[in-house]
């Protein structure tokens, strides 16, 4: 258990510069997920944490300790790889062991760890087993083992479920964050998936190219986005936005789409005429009954998508693309033109040129 | 099955694909047949009989060519000197070819280029190969005189086959310098299958350079290894080239291929010198299945 503190963290490569200037610092016994799409630096951020990558610029330090320079194998770090990186000529019970042995731990030590993080694990009838002989998500938990068995500082995970099929990863989900909290251990989590985010940490990261864009719990990054970036990238499907005005009315802010007005739950503080982004999820629209008074979004209805449990209209919205979804069967059909509505408490604003939240 | 039939009958093939099948088999079944195993059964057929140009009849003779082989001075000679072949020839190669191998696999510009100046020599043929060592190991113009000489770790030109140990380790040289690239290759191969995830993951665990070779990688290229180490041991039974033309017919350096060129082309004794060739084939089979069967008792992950 230990805090990871990162301070103006940079990582080249050659010219090209991929991380810049990273802060975050992460409590004692805290599930942090790094999220981002590919290419956005999590992993490299991750393997920075692990030793695996050269660092260019800034510090890491574990628990006040700073581990710039050293060595991967001293860190005391675990790491679980995205295609669990098992030991093919090992036994499960060897793969998890493999780190004791190498400490010259006696046999007689390292058979008592390894039977315990197995049977936390659901491994014991597996030990004598080849990685071959598992399926994916045995392999999955060897690997999480393999972790365990060492007692490290802080564990790592780089999308450790993406090659699991998705009922498997749901139930692993909660197997890990069950873990987690058992064991108390620092957990740093990468995932391009963000419900694995939003369902399993106690901070979530989102990153784009190379910087954070927002540190907050779950629910926070989702109900207060920072700014467009995630807003747009937190929330399945994406948030509706629209480009608007924001405008003053009978002393209360409104905001402009084309020749729909919006009033707003507050007044803003940016002055009138200042072009924003408007945003709204998908899952707040709900059809408008007759005059109650709230903004109406008139929405043409181009497919309609059943996912099951929700209904998934594509649409426009004056003539930006929207999404809308209902939990209900409201008989809407392809080519119909309905009426929406939302909540004001719902509603999003950014500023268009900076990007940064308004209300 | 309508598309099989079509495809089967554009192919000119009656009955789909296990005629098409056959006909990629019959080639190989025809040239190893003919070229491989019917002279394999004449051999051991003949190396019963008396085969001898010189003298009349053909009689069967029974274990005689063996038993006169195992009483032979030369031949007990020749085997000493190819079992020193071997012995020599296979570490050298292996442990060369490894290094080789993990050297270039580390290598990340430019690799294509070390790998082509790698495999050179054993693309040479054979002849020219010993050829241009037999210059170097000239006693009065060679370059290894030379340049000996000239780091002062000699004094006086040496004439290098007047000692059969030095003449046995140069020509096992010559042979290693010939055949290292292709272990060399073989174990790249097997390096390159390594998932790089598997070193970090190591790392992590706590594993410097020389732990992860030994506990990763030596384990997991072992496969390769024993394909390297019988390749060697084969070619090294069979080294000929390389001692017959720096050693010529000399006993010091006389290897048992060359005992048996001898035995049947120039003492013109064909059935004694067909047993000698299987005594060598048995003997390189039976070397390679000790390494086949330890090394893949431990291979059993793909």
């Amino acid at each position: 258990m230990a805090t990871v503190e990162i301070s103006r963290l940079k990582k080249a490569y050659g010219k090209v510069e991929v991380i810049h200037d990273v802060d975050l610092s992460i409590a004692e016994g805290e599930f942090v997920s790094l999220i981002g799409a590919s290419g956005c630096g999590k992993s490299t951020l991750l393997r920075m944490i692990a030793g695996l990558e050269p660092i260019t610029g800034g510090e890491i330090s574990l628990d006040g300790r700073v581990i710039n320079a050293v060595a991967p194998k001293d860190r005391d770090i675990a790491m679980v790889f995205q295609n669990y990186a098992l030991y093919p000529h090992l036994t499960v019970a060897e793969n998890m062991g493999f780190s004791l042995r190498l400490r010259n731990v006696a046999k007689a030590d390292i058979a008592p760890a390894v039977r315990q993080a197995a049977d936390l694990l659901g491994l014991a009838p597996y030990l004598g087993r080849y990685p071959k002989e598992l399926s994916g998500g045995q392999r999955q938990r060897v690997a999480m083992g393999r972790a365990i068995v060492r007692q490290p500082q802080v564990f790592l995970f780089d999308e450790p479920l993406s090659n699991l099929d998705a009922k498997l990863r749901v139930q692993m989900r909660s197997e890990i964050r069950t873990l987690q909290k058992r064991l108390g251990t620092t957990l740093i989590y990468v995932t391009h998936d963000q419900i694995e985010a939003m369902t399993m940490s106690d901070k979530v990261v989102v990153l784009n190219a190379g910087r954070i864009e927002q540190v907050g719990a779950p629910l926070d990054v989702y109900d207060r986005p920072a700014n467009v970036f995630v807003a747009s990238f937190i929330g399945s499907p994406a948030m509706n936005m629209f480009d608007a005005t924001l405008e003053t009315s009978g002393g209360k802010s409104v905001v402009r789409i084309d020749d729909l007005v919006v009033p707003l739950p507050v007044r803003s503080a940016a002055t009138a005429g200042t072009k924003v982004v408007f945003g709204v999820r998908p899952e707040h629209l709900e059809l408008a009954s007759d005059g109650d008074g709230s903004a109406r979004f008139p929405f043409h209805v181009d497919l309609v998508e059943p996912t099951g449990a929700e209904l998934q209209m594509h649409g426009r919205i004056g003539s930006t693309p929207a999404v809308a979804t209902f939990r209900g069967r409201p008989g809407v059909r392809e080519g119909d033109l309905i009426h929406l509505t939302a909540d004001p408490r719902d509603f999003h604003l950014f500023d268009k040129s900076s990007g940064e939240r308004l209300v | 099955m309508a598309t099989e039939q079509s495809t089967a009958g554009r192919l000119g093939f009656g009955n789909g694909e296990a005629a098409l099948g056959l006909a990629f088999v019959v080639p190989i079944v025809v040239i190893m047949g003919g070229l491989v195993f019917m002279p394999l059964v004449t051999t051991i057929v003949d190396s019963l009989y008396r085969v001898d140009p010189m003298r009349a009849g053909e009689p069967f003779v029974g274990l005689k060519n063996y038993t006169d082989l195992a009483a032979d001075s030369n031949v007990q000679t020749a085997w000493a000197n190819t079992l020193a072949y071997v012995a020599m020839a296979v570490i050298l190669e292996t442990v060369g070819g490894l290094a080789a191998a993990l050297l270039l696999n580390s290598v990340r510009h430019g690799r294509q280029w070390l790998l082509a100046a790698v495999v050179l020599p054993w693309c040479l043929p054979p002849v020219v190969n010993a050829i241009v060592w037999m210059w170097i190991y000239n006693p009065s113009y060679g370059l290894l005189n030379h340049a000996l000489m000239s780091l002062g770790v000699i004094d006086t030109p040496q004439v290098w086959f007047n000692d059969r140990g030095t003449g046995l380790f140069l020509i096992t040289l010559v042979h290693v310098w010939r055949m290292m690239p292709l272990t060399a290759i073989i174990l790249l191969a097997a390096l390159q299958s390594i998932p790089k995830e598997l070193y970090e993951a190591a790392k992590l665990d706590g594993a410097g350079a020389v732990k992860s070779f030994q506990m990763v990688t030596l384990p997991l290229i072992s496969g390769g290894l024993a394909i390297a180490l019988s390749q060697s041991t084969v070619f090294a039974f069979n080294l000929f080239d390389e001692a017959w033309i720096m050693g010529g017919s000399g006993l010091g350096t006389r290897s048992v291929i060359i005992q048996v060129y001898m035995s049947a082309f120039q003492n013109l004794r064909f059935s004694y010198g067909m047993a000698l060739s299987l005594l060598a084939m048995i003997a390189s089979l039976v070397v390679s299945l000790i390494y086949v069967l330890r090394v893949y008792r431990e291979t059993r992950m793909d």
